[in-house]
């Protein structure tokens, strides 16, 4: 394994990892979106309801500790002077875009879709691995066919460079620009500001991400493993069992550029309306997150407290449901039939300044503008939890303008 | 308690027991939910039986809230079996007595857990997931009064 | 003489079953004897409760056969011989199934403070002190690293910062995982009351460190809020007894269900070797072991000692029968709560569970609620009002619920019951299907803890007075209460053999291999929940009894 020895290759794995991290929890949160909740919407009986919610659960949950697992990169990256970086390529990545042999798509709930999570969540030295082989195989395919790669190999080179680089070059960054917990929903967070708390920051991330031998069915991995299994057993006993919405693969709002030539863009107006929203939502949330967590506290306490509450806010009140109700729109008449998704579509756009007062005027701005647009859809016929959103935007927007920032 | 097994209700009959029950809950409703609530409530001595109460419906001028409210709700005799029907759809339940104290008897887990009453108050049916773990700290994402603040 | 085993644990419940796989795991050859059966699957028993016209805490496993040959007071109301009301009533009660009463507990998992295991020597003297209020013979920190075990094999979400120290109690170990998010309910609330005085007290909200998944933990999911901890889990992210029956077993420890222990037999030494059990079908049985380990709970097992004659020189057995006193009070907020959502309690206030007050009467948890009105039949209720009385239909009934509901409120409190030696548990003369004595209960709390439940009464109305509620019930009567399933006393610890019924390592003063783990051996109770330290003195035991049994091969080699 290369050694890690200058701070810009540091950089430049953490650059990898945040996008990574970033990019795994938009494909976890797009298969959760998918999983359906009410009888009424059929393919589940009261007892498969039960399984499928406690997936999603599973799966919401573990989406949430990648976003810690970024929030952690995003640590590690100031604590040595860099900036929080929080671009990605949008979906989808063909399997050689990063080393780790796996695609990142955006995919309905299934047995492709687990299969790619356990690929991405594989423990660099696993001993069932014939077990798992078997588990993974699609019927006609030889189960030694598939590759693997692991995160746990580049988390162990930006461990090697923490470790090599002299500490008293390396930690750079003021700590008043730590994240912590309190700030965000985070209580494993850890402050970076030396090599104890970096390598801790990413020990913390392999293990909830691969776990150990010990306790390997409390890693995602093995959280992943456990739902296969429970998923194929379900599917040979329950013939009608749909447990997902039938979302598209890799849907697009239109808005972005980009996307992998196997992507679907989203015909029917209003819900492409509504993905557009859902992406200039989730890019602003990124970028309020990213100003936060890039600029120094001391001073501005109260200002990156209104910053984290509002961009935080976003993912339950705006982001989620809006997601969900994506899923329940038609995607346009070619598709026949499946429902649309959100795009997590990234485009072009600053960075917010580091000068407090002018981040939130651009912010407010363009809150004030995705409110506008929520308004615009509430005037049409909507699913419950698009509805939702929209009114949550609108409150999201009136109270960040309302708050005093000083 | 498991509800008597889906036999055959007749269309028409099911269908205004589905039109009444959408003016009574303020829901769009599911009609297979409506077939096995339905054969629940012939097989229950209520009063006034469902039948009476769909007859009368029947012979509403027009099938709207206002009609219903102003010629089925305001007679008292009928009523209970209307807050039957509801109750019915919001929990699946039907109520034993008239009077104190209330004793409730749950139809099947199917209808139980496609309650209408947890949605509209921003929750979920007690047993079920209500989503990711921490949901509850936040305000629901479908609010109850969905009002902009 | 060689016995059948080495062990023989009478019930599967936490503390049985968490002895049971400590000593399996030490190599010891284990028995389980458990009266009653194995539940069903979760998701079917999940079925049960939708279904079940009343749902209180024995719904999920209501089962003819099981409540017949293994009863309690839930699956038999009269089960209790006790005096009928108006006679104070004793209301908590328990599950006899494999797993015990955690399959139906909230999961609330606070420890004892280190005033509550010295309260004679701190706050004794006065003429308002009970007279039977004694010392545990040991303190908060011989139990303190049986705890931080404890919370890691029960799977404990908590926060350090919050608890560390809590009234001098502190904490040598962070918790296994991080807190159970607060409800929204509970952040209002605190936002509202934290810092404000009730008679010179500070209220704080703090979120309850609960045997709840707040991650994956122990093969177990975290926490999706299905919201029926009470009744049931349905996806395990609670802790239950089964969790431990399934590692003792796993460890090579016997489970003997439907198996009804019903005598045990001391040999002229005093040793109990002989542990008799009838099985459902009938027939009578007997297992020998080298050291027998009571479990059965706090009902079941000194029943068994008054029903066997043993251990009872004291008097003490069945003795000093106590519980909390439980009161629900309610109120409507001025704002959306949004309750139904979660599990049924995240946050309490501490404040009011140990001062110089504890002199003249008792103190008192409180909890903040998340299931709203449902103990007064929300949304049912609302719903009928709604139809019948305001003739409310379509989108007026929805707005009509969408006005109340949501800004339900129940605050609860759990008073510190004191120990009364009249307060106790004796053999009826009507008997079970299997000829088993029912028990025989006598219970009246002491006025110290009537004391405490007025003001707990009084500290609650403060409460919703403060964030503005209106319709507060408080109820009509004071010193009404109810169960708080909280079962402990009537085999009491103490370093007396005249007063007590176990030593400090809970092994009987009168019968040198026979031990009992359970809340049957607390001596006074304070206001926690008692199973985290139930979980702690087990573990405690189960070394102990390692050790004894250690000592014994050793002596037996040689």
């Amino acid at each position: 394994m290369k050694a890690i020895r200058s701070r810009s290759d540091l950089l430049k794995l953490l650059c990898e990892a945040a996008e990574l991290e970033h990019g795994i929890a938009c494909s976890y949160l797009y298969a959760g979106f998918s999983l359906k909740r009410d009888l009424s919407e059929g393919g589940m009986t009261w007892q498969e309801q039960q399984m499928v919610r406690r997936w999603a659960a599973q799966i919401y949950f573990i989406a949430s500790q990648e976003m810690l697992h970024l929030a952690l990169v995003w640590n590690l990256t100031t604590a040595i002077g860099g900036t929080p970086y929080y671009l990605r390529p949008n979906f989808p990545q063909d399997s050689k875009y990063y080393p780790l042999n796996a695609r990142l798509a955006l995919e309905p709930f299934g047995m492709e879709c687990l299969r790619r999570f356990i690929v991405y969540e594989r423990p660099s030295a696993l001993n069932a691995e014939h077990e798992l082989r078997m588990l993974l195989a699609v019927p006609g395919e030889d189960a030694a066919d598939i590759e693997f790669g692991s995160i746990g190999e580049l988390y162990a080179l930006i461990e090697s460079g923490f470790k090599s680089i002299p500490h008293e070059e390396l930690f750079i960054g003021s700590p008043a620009q730590q994240m912590t917990r309190d700030l965000v929903h985070f209580p494993d967070l850890i402050a970076v500001t030396d090599r104890d708390t970096a390598l801790r920051a990413v020990h913390t991330i392999t293990h909830q991400g691969e776990g150990t031998s010990r306790d390997r069915e409390d890693s995602h991995f093995g959280a992943f493993v456990s739902i296969l299994k429970e998923f194929l057993d379900s599917k040979s006993h329950g013939a009608n069992f749909a447990p997902a919405r039938p979302a598209l693969v890799n849907p697009y709002s239109g808005l972005g550029r980009g996307y992998g030539a196997s992507a679907n863009p989203i015909e029917q107006p209003l819900t492409q309306q509504a993905a557009g929203l859902f992406d200039s939502a989730y890019g602003l949330m990124l970028r309020m997150l990213a100003w936060s967590f890039e600029v120094e506290n001391t001073g501005i306490e109260a200002i990156v407290s209104k910053f984290c509450k509002v961009a935080i806010d976003f993912m339950p009140r705006v982001l989620l449901p809006l997601g969900e109700g994506l899923m329940l729109m038609p995607a346009g008449e070619r598709y026949r039939g499946r429902t649309a998704g959100p795009g997590f579509g990234l485009t072009r756009h600053v960075m917010l300044p580091a000068a407090a007062d002018n981040a939130r005027i651009l912010c407010q701005e363009r809150l004030q503008e995705l409110s506008q647009i929520a308004v615009s859809l509430l005037k049409q016929s909507l699913p419950d939890p698009a509805k939702a959103a929209c009114v949550h935007i609108q409150q999201l927007a009136n109270q960040f303008r309302a708050e005093k920032m000083s | 308690m498991v509800g008597p097994m889906n036999e055959s209700v007749p269309d028409k009959t099911l269908d205004q027991f589905i039109k009444l029950s959408e003016i009574l809950t303020g829901c769009e409703l599911d009609v297979e939910q409506g077939r096995a609530h339905l054969v629940r409530l012939l097989s229950t001595p209520l009063v006034p039986p469902i039948q009476e109460v769909l007859k009368r419906f029947e012979r509403l001028p027009r099938h709207s809230l206002a009609e219903v409210e102003r010629k089925m709700v305001s007679d008292a005799a009928l009523r209970s079996t209307l807050c039957q029907i509801v109750l019915l759809w919001y929990t699946s339940a039907l109520r034993d007595t008239v009077s104190d104290p209330l004793v409730l008897r749950f139809g099947s887990e199917q209808t139980y857990f496609g309650g209408l009453v947890w949605h509209i108050l921003g929750a979920h049916p007690p047993g079920l997931s209500g989503g990711y773990f921490g949901h509850w700290r936040y305000r629901p994402d479908n609010e109850p009064n969905g009002t902009p603040m | 003489m060689t016995q059948d085993f080495d062990i023989v644990v009478v019930g599967s419940g936490v503390a049985g079953a968490i002895t049971a796989y400590r000593l399996a795991q030490a190599g010891a050859r284990v028995v389980i004897l458990e009266a009653g059966s194995r539940n069903p699957p979760r998701a079917q028993m999940v079925g049960a409760y939708a279904t079940a016209a009343i749902k209180n805490p024995h719904s999920p496993y209501v089962n003819a056969e099981a409540d017949k040959m293994a009863p309690t007071s839930d699956s038999s109301p009269d089960y209790y011989d006790q005096p009928p009301p108006p006679h104070t009533q004793y209301k908590s009660n328990y599950e006899r199934r494999t797993g015990g009463s955690t399959w139906h507990w909230l999961g609330h998992t606070p420890r004892m403070l280190r005033s509550d295991f010295k309260m004679k020597s701190l706050y004794g003297g006065g003429r308002d002190f009970p007279a039977d209020m004694v010392d545990w013979p040991i303190d908060y920190d011989d139990l303190e690293p049986w705890y931080c075990e404890a919370e890691r094999e029960l799977g404990v979400a908590g926060d350090h910062a919050q608890w560390n120290n809590l009234f001098n109690s502190p904490r040598s170990q962070p918790f296994p995982m991080s807190m159970i998010w607060p409800s929204y309910s509970d952040q209002w609330i605190a936002a509202r009351l934290d810092g404000k005085k009730f008679e010179k007290i500070e209220y704080r909200v703090r979120s309850t460190p609960s045997a709840r998944n707040s991650q994956l933990y122990d093969g177990r999911p975290p926490c999706a809020g299905n919201s029926i901890c009470v009744p049931i889990c349905p996806i395990g992210a609670k802790y239950d007894g089964s969790v431990h029956v399934g590692k003792a077993t796993a460890a090579g420890a016997l489970l003997w269900e439907r198996c009804v222990v019903n005598g045990l037999t001391a040999g002229k030494d005093g040793s109990v070797h002989a542990v008799q059990f009838i099985t459902w079908g009938g027939e009578q049985r007997t297992v020998t072991a080298r050291l027998v380990v009571l479990a059965a709970h706090a009902i079941e097992t000194p029943k068994l000692l008054l029903m066997s004659k043993l251990a009872n020189k004291s008097g003490a057995v069945g003795r000093y029968l106590m519980d909390h006193l439980s009161k629900s009070t309610f109120g409507l907020a001025p704002e959306n709560l949004y309750p139904f959502r979660g599990p049924p309690s995240t946050s309490g206030i501490e404040s009011f569970r140990d001062g110089d007050f504890r002199r003249k009467q008792a103190g008192f948890r409180l909890s903040l609620n998340n299931d709203g009105w449902l103990r007064k039949n929300a949304p049912y209720a609302e719903i009928i009002d709604l139809v019948m009385k305001q003739k409310k239909i379509g989108a007026a009934l929805q707005a009509g619920l969408i006005d109340r509901v949501p800004r339900q409120l129940r605050l609860s409190c759990s008073v510190e019951v004191a120990p009364d030696f009249n307060n106790r548990v004796e053999l009826s003369t009507t008997r079970d299907a299997l000829g088993i004595p029912h028990p025989k209960i006598t219970f009246t709390p002491p006025d110290y803890s009537y004391r405490g439940l007025s003001r707990a009464n009084r500290v609650m109305a403060d409460m919703f007075q403060r964030i503005q509620a209106t319709e507060i019930d408080l109820g009509t009567d004071d010193k009404a209460f109810d169960g708080a399933g909280h079962i402990m006393g009537t085999c009491r610890m103490g370093a007396d053999p005249k007063q007590s019924v176990v030593d400090e390592e809970l092994r009987c003063h009168d019968h040198k291999n026979l031990f009992i783990v359970g809340s049957s051996v607390f001596p006074t109770v304070g206001s926690p929940n008692p199973t985290l330290t139930v979980a702690a003195l087990a573990l405690r035991a189960a070394k102990t009894i390692a050790g004894q049994l250690g000592r014994r091969s050793a002596r037996a080699r040689s």
